[in-house]
């Protein structure tokens, strides 16, 4: 069993990192970390999926090279991951909630699955997200259920069992995504030296990342910025 | 109602040779949809081969010197192969006569090629997009697909799928916990 962390220790999804690599966040990762007392934590095989791999891939490679940087001087923590048996554990399940004339539906992925049963493994119950699938199954499975009826055309069954395992093992974690991020650096001072701009600037940022990947609607973006950015 | 994979081979081949580029998209979006329910090799290299040929049918550039038309050809006798190979349940040799397919589809593309990414890695691309539109994760469908989950998650930024379904929890919401979180 490994330590558990600090309250404000979040495990970050590659999708996150992606989406604040490609907008130029990276820094507020920093930021963030400099006024508090948790850990970004990532799993070996994000690294892997961050770092390794697009090192070698030359539209990627910077982007690589900000995230090493970013762990070579303990920015963010990589932590081995679960035993695999417990990941794979937590995959079945999910991929036994939904079927289709008695198929089961794959949805989720061994690095999706790495992430949330890290999370679970280390008692963090806070998981910077940006990928949508994973984080519907968690938080609004029905609402999933019924989109994926509605784009595949097809009935979608839910095995009950496996649903109340899967909610029960991920009951108490919560998600955020990038956007949230660059919110919570915005009201601590990060967006401070754009002046009279500063709104404006975070709003732009907000667009940035959604364009980035991270799964936001403009709507849901336009709402928070008429609300809270443009008054 | 499914489609058998001999079927698709006569399909595909019927809109190729009335170089019926709205058939092969509907018959794309039926094998993209087979994907997303029930994974299977063949199903997919369907939904690459389709979403190709319809690629190559609605570009005359392709056609400007006569290898689209040499490729048509082609790509037809080995549809009729792939039939074949499908009824008699020969599916690894179904899988590599649609790998000489795509292949040979690559080929043409490359002769005259208009962007860094082909036209077989842009349809990877697609497919996976679709797939995550749709509701399965983005490392699933980037791994089904063949495609790049960077790459993938930056284009569906591109579209607007995050609009189409609603999140329960409202940005508010979030930000009220990751205020608590932090303070």
């Amino acid at each position: 069993m490994m330590a558990k962390m600090s309250g404000q220790s979040i495990v970050c999804d590659s999708s996150s990192l992606i989406s604040l690599t490609d907008s130029c966040f990276i820094h507020v990762i920093y930021f963030l970390k400099k006024k508090y007392g948790g850990r970004f934590i990532i799993p070996l095989s994000v690294e892997k999926e961050c770092v390794e791999r697009p090192l070698y891939i030359k539209n990627y490679a910077l982007h690589a090279i900000r995230i090493k940087r970013a762990i070579a001087e303990g920015m963010m923590d990589v932590v081995e991951a679960t035993p695999e048996k417990q990941a794979e554990e937590i995959r079945f399940i999910a991929n036994s909630i939904f079927h289709v004339e008695g198929t089961p539906l794959r949805l989720l992925h061994a690095g999706e699955a790495d992430v949330l049963s890290l999370a679970i493994e280390l008692g963090v119950d806070n998981i910077l997200m940006d990928e949508r699938t994973a984080r519907m199954l968690v938080e609004a499975p029905e609402s999933l259920r019924q989109h994926l009826e509605h784009e595949l055309g097809k009935q979608i069954g839910i095995n009950e069992d496996s649903l109340s395992a899967f909610s029960r093992a991920t009951r108490k974690l919560r998600f955020f995504r990038s956007t949230e991020l660059i919110l919570l650096a915005h009201e601590l001072g990060y967006f401070a030296d754009y002046g009279e701009l500063e709104r404006e600037a975070v709003e732009a940022s907000l667009y940035k990342l959604k364009y980035s990947g991270c799964a936001i609607g403009f709507g849901e973006i336009g709402e928070y910025s008429r609300k809270h950015l443009r008054e | 109602m499914t489609l058998t994979l001999a079927e698709t081979a006569v399909l595909i081949g019927s809109a190729l040779r009335n170089h019926d580029v709205r058939a092969m998209r509907k018959i794309n979006n039926r094998c993209v949809e087979e994907t997303a329910l029930r994974f299977q090799q063949p199903t997919y290299n369907y939904a690459l081969i389709t979403y190709v040929l319809a690629k190559i049918l609605s570009k005359p550039r392709y056609f400007k010197h006569g290898q689209g038309k040499e490729l048509i050809s082609t790509v037809d006798r080995l549809l009729r192969t792939c039939e074949g190979l499908a009824k008699t349940a020969e599916y690894d040799t179904l899988a590599l006569t649609q790998g000489k397919i795509l292949t040979s589809m690559e080929k043409l593309d490359d002769e005259d090629r208009r962007f860094v990414k082909g036209i077989l890695q842009k349809a990877k691309l697609k497919i996976a997009s679709t797939l995550y539109a749709q509701g399965i994760s983005l490392g699933n469908a980037s791994e089904i697909a063949g495609a790049d989950k960077r790459e993938l998650l930056l284009y569906a930024g591109q579209t607007m799928m995050f609009d189409r379904l609603h999140e329960k929890k409202s940005m508010e919401q979030r930000m009220k916990e990751l205020r608590e979180i932090f303070s």
